[in-house]
């Protein structure tokens, strides 16, 4: 047998080589080429170092301010949202509050809420509005999609609930307030939506408007989804921290026909085979 | 009477596994449980540990071949060795001191990708049962005219791994008439002439398929199958000293 070429592992055996940054011990740390300590500490904010980390662009503080304003509308403190039930479930059980929160994190890599159903929102939208740019009409593109409850089944054009979402307007409010003109996403997706509203008294989500804003300021479906990825973080402490202290299994406490059984009766074990 | 046990009123969840049944003077307390309809007592009385697993995966108890598959998988795939990505995340983070009822999640977070990881498994999955009915040598010729990468199937540094194409040799001795097995066999024969063959995530996903499983089923045992392997090699780190890891130094580390 002839002998492996190996050489691709062998450079890369207990040796890194990377552009994203290093620490220089007890001098700086560099971060993207600049110097973190010497330069990024008084210039950025963390959002700013947050997107300059995760995707090696240096973003504007207006953009870095969205961002963070966003993050109200995915963390609320309510306890009956679902990665909300696992810091509470977590901090019941007073398990650590990292583990609490790396749950709820991972419960909203969903593709029917948080960072999951954000990438798969930009994604979808890109797909669509490229469809549209080359000629394909609102209709066309809202019938590809199965209906749910006679609405087209969209990624970023749903809710759980059926209710007006209460995030829309403040968000386009402050996006214009921030100085950022609608662009060719934005509005796209606003004229989807206003397609869906008088044709199936449906609307858009903050989802759909987020992530059209973020890819008209160029962002991939890849770098939504990484930047977005701890958003749920601060309602699931809350939720953590609210049960926590509170007597053993006082979260929710289920009877046993809380939870319906539908599979096979009760039957009798066979001899072993 | 709480709210829930009124007529009509909607569950929590609806689930076809597990049956709890409430004891007379408290109901959230089960006097019995059943999965699939068994007694968990009977099970733990009667049953070797294999049989209730597959049991709780397909909703029924194995045959003695189905039996025998799942253990040669699940011994196979125990320790997928040192130097496997979750079990050295588990060990890395054993080493530094990481809480260790951290270890086992985090070594299974780590090794849920899809290259070589849990979500390869459920691709596979999906990839064998999508091409069952095509010839396996000549669909795998044609993978390898084309460049593919079929998920469970391709190389390790470079090479075959001899224990997985070992293994896969002793999970289709248990069951040698299994179709997907056969099909999946004389897939990774053909492409054994470029260095390439069996790997977990394909072992997973035929045996999945061979015992009935569905694909998120199989993404599951592949979790399990390599969870003993991830929480002992992340605990037995937790009593290193942290200096038995040792950072890289600057000359191994290039910021370009």
């Amino acid at each position: 047998m002839s002998v492996s070429d190996t050489r691709f592992w062998d450079e890369r055996r207990r040796h890194i080589r990377t552009s994203i940054g290093k620490w220089q011990g007890a001098r700086d740390v560099l971060v993207r080429g600049r110097r973190l300590l010497g330069d990024l500490l008084q210039e950025l904010n963390i959002t700013q170092l947050a997107v300059l980390n995760i995707t090696g662009r240096l973003i504007d503080k207006p953009l870095a301010l969205w961002l963070e304003k966003t993050v109200f509308f995915t963390s609320y403190p309510d306890l009956r949202i679902w990665c909300n039930q696992l810091g509470a479930l977590a901090g019941n059980g007073q398990a650590s509050p990292v583990a609490a929160t790396a749950a709820g994190v991972l419960a909203a890599d969903s593709r029917a809420y948080g960072a999951k159903a954000q990438y798969l929102t930009v994604l979808t939208l890109s797909e669509l509005k490229a469809d549209h740019d080359a000629g394909a009409s609102f209709a066309e593109l809202v019938a590809r999609f199965p209906l749910r409850n006679g609405v087209p089944s969209i990624s970023g054009f749903a809710r759980p609930v059926k209710v007006a979402d209460e995030r829309l307007d403040p968000m386009r409010r402050f996006t214009a307030e921030l100085g950022f003109s609608p662009g060719p996403y934005v509005r796209f997706v606003e004229g989807l939506a206003e397609y869906l509203q008088v044709h199936h008294q449906a609307d858009m989500n903050a989802a759909a408007y987020a992530c059209a804003f973020l890819m008209d300021q160029g962002f991939s479906a890849m770098e939504v989804y990484r930047i977005r990825t701890a958003d749920v973080l601060s309602g699931v402490l809350a939720c953590y921290g609210d049960l926590y202290d509170q007597p053993a299994q006082a979260f929710l406490p289920q009877i046993c026909t809380d939870v319906r059984y539908q599979g096979v009766a009760p039957r009798a074990l066979p001899h072993s085979l | 009477m709480s709210s829930a046990t009124e007529a009509g009123a909607r569950p929590d969840f609806t689930t076809s596994i597990c049956l709890e049944e409430p004891q007379a003077h408290n109901p959230y307390v089960a006097e019995r449980r059943f999965i699939a309809g068994y007694d968990v007592a009977e099970l733990w009385r009667n049953r070797p540990y294999g049989d209730v697993l597959l049991l709780l995966l397909t909703g029924e108890l194995p045959t003695p071949a189905q039996r025998r598959l799942l253990e040669v998988l699940l011994i196979g795939l125990l320790n997928p060795g040192p130097r496997h990505p979750a079990v050295r995340a588990a060990m890395l983070a054993g080493v530094s001191k990481t809480a260790p009822e951290h270890l086992l999640p985090i070594g299974l977070l780590t090794g849920s990708g899809t290259r070589g990881g849990a979500l390869e498994a459920e691709r596979a999955w999906e990839f064998i049962s999508t091409h069952l009915a095509e010839d396996p040598a000549g669909f795998a010729e044609k993978c390898l005219v084309d460049g593919s990468e079929p998920p469970g199937f391709g190389s390790s540094f470079g090479t075959l791994e001899p224990i997985w194409q070992q293994l896969a040799t002793d999970l289709i001795a248990v069951m040698p008439e299994q179709p997907v097995l056969r099909w999946c066999q004389e897939f990774a024969a053909v492409l054994a002439s470029r260095q390439q063959g069996w790997l977990p995530p394909g072992l997973v996903a035929a045996s999945g398929l061979a015992l009935g499983l569905s694909p998120r089923m199989t993404l599951g045992l592949f979790q399990l199958a390599i969870a003993p392997g991830v929480m002992a090699h992340g605990m037995e780190q937790t009593h290193q000293p942290i200096s038995s890891n040792p950072m890289l130094g600057d000359e191994q580390y290039e910021c370009v």
